[in-house]
């Protein structure tokens, strides 16, 4: 016998009966074993009920031409499947739409970076880069090593947040305040002393009397600019006597400091030149994968590698062309010249001036002494920089003093 | 029940069961279908009748005799035919 249990699952039709005497029919289908589902009665001429698929053509035989029957409906895994087969191309493109939109979640669309202040957001998209977290990379469940590079590699970060939101990636980071930084209350009494010892060039005081001039050597907490005035007073209750007044001292105290820099380079130099032969190909990237049209490695022995990229997209999914160019070369190793590291060295030397000179400092002299060593040539560089020395430091107030000059002011 | 109780109510098949579970009915031994309306349904169990009434009737299945019917069931009456209905 022909199992029945999953005849409505399978197939099914819900058709509308329309004439007299509706039970007849259904007595009919009780005597055939026809097995019907939600007969439900609208009016005395009209009635709809379920009929299995396979059993429609046996009761169209037993309703004769007594009543009219319509499908309204047909469902069932059959009728699905038909569709689905008649629809192949529709059903197909959804799933591929379903399997992009999948894929493409799994790719960092954008990177949103805050709270940053000393640091920046250039150089932490750097970092963040070096460790594999960019725009177009796949996502990760754990960034703990991004993290854990971004405390390592700047000392100002305190704290750093990276949560995903969909595509999105953001960065929160906190830094530290600077204790240096905290300057001293205007109000407070304070003399402008030597950061460093250093030969006076220029002093230009703002408030408060100069100490020093140009051509005295200061040691480091000399006082340069004093904020301390001593006057006599004209008031004769008090009598003539001498007193102080305390005043926080502004201005700039330029000084020249000689500073010795020493840096190492090979003796020999490696060069790379070119044979003359060339190959070219085109790396297309989408997503996770890869392939080349064309030879990208040319066989060489040695090479030089250079990508030129033509497309990239991060947006849906990633997705990069490059046109990559593979050119052969010979390594060959000459001495240094002379005159070559006299110009690496200056480049540091101005590197050097750039990252730790400010806005009116300067470079004044700089004189190099080339030692050779084994395999590395020494350089010393003794320089004279124009740096201002000037730091703040309070005045200590003697307590009677203090109360004086608060008498005064009244 | 006594064994010849059940052996009645599990055997008969000529005669009315019934089982009311809030809207669900469900009639056993349904031989004929005499009348459907959204607030009767009347049936011929072989030697009895059986009219459920109440509102919103719809035969939610209907295979091998049995009858599942959902709707609020307000009355269930049993009866018998006439003698000269019969003939």
């Amino acid at each position: 016998m022909k199992s029945r249990r999953f005849g409505f699952l399978r197939h099914y039709k819900k058709i509308k009966v329309e004439g007299t005497g509706f039970n007849h029919i259904v007595n009919k289908c009780i005597r055939s074993g026809i097995a019907l589902r939600n007969l439900k009665w609208r009016d005395p001429l009209e009635s709809t009920m379920e009929v299995q698929g396979e059993d429609f053509g046996r009761l169209k035989k037993l309703a004769g031409h007594s009543y009219k029957m319509t499908v309204l409906k047909e469902g069932g895994a059959i009728p699905v499947f038909q569709s689905m087969r008649a629809n192949l191309l529709t059903v197909a493109g959804a799933f591929l739409l379903g399997a992009f939109l999948f894929y493409q979640s799994l790719f960092v669309a954008e990177i949103r970076i805050d709270g940053y202040r000393t640091v920046t957001e250039a150089s932490i998209r750097s970092t963040l880069e070096e460790e594999g977290l960019y725009e177009g990379a796949r996502k990760e469940d754990d960034y703990s090593n991004v993290k854990a590079r971004l405390y390592q590699e700047y000392d100002e970060i305190t704290w750093v947040s990276i949560y995903e939101d969909g595509r999105l990636i953001k960065v929160n980071i906190a830094e530290a305040g600077r204790e240096g930084e905290a300057s001293v209350p205007e109000e407070t009494p304070v003399n402008i002393v030597a950061a460093r010892s250093g030969m006076i060039e220029k002093i230009t005081p703002l408030q408060g009397n100069a100490k020093v001039q140009r051509g005295d050597y200061v040691n480091e907490g000399d006082v340069l600019i004093s904020g301390r005035y001593k006057y006599q007073s004209s008031d004769y209750s008090r009598g003539d006597k001498f007193f102080y007044l305390y005043s926080h001292a502004k201005g700039q105290v330029m000084a020249r400091i000689p500073q010795q820099l020493t840096y190492y380079f090979e003796k020999n130099v490696r060069t790379m030149e070119p044979t003359g032969r060339k190959t070219w190909a085109i790396q297309v990237t989408a997503g996770d994968g890869s392939f080349e049209l064309g030879d990208s490695r040319g066989d060489y022995e040695v090479s030089v590698r250079e990508e030129t990229v033509l497309l990239d997209l991060v947006r849906f999914i990633p997705f990069t062309v490059k046109l990559i160019e593979t050119e052969e070369v010979t390594l060959k190793e000459r001495p240094r010249e002379m005159k070559e590291l006299r110009r690496v060295t200056e480049a540091a030397i101005r590197q050097y001036g750039k990252e730790n000179l400010e806005q009116g400092e300067d470079i004044l002299s700089s004189t190099m002494d080339f030692y050779e060593e084994e395999n590395v040539i020494k350089v010393n560089v003794l320089l004279e920089t124009l740096q201002d020395i000037g730091a703040e430091k309070e005045i200590k107030v003697k307590k009677e003093e203090k109360s004086q000059q608060e008498r005064i002011e009244e | 029940m006594t064994v010849k109780e059940e052996l009645l109510f599990d055997f008969a098949t000529n005669l009315p069961r019934v089982l009311v579970s809030g809207k669900t009915t469900v009639l056993d031994n349904v031989k004929k279908l005499l009348l459907l309306t959204d607030d009767q349904i009347v049936v011929f169990n072989g030697h009895r009748y059986t009219s459920l009434t109440g509102q919103g009737f719809v035969i939610t299945k209907l295979q091998e005799e049995r009858m599942l019917v959902s709707g609020e069931v307000e009355e269930i009456r049993f009866f018998k035919a006439l003698q000269e209905d019969k003939g």
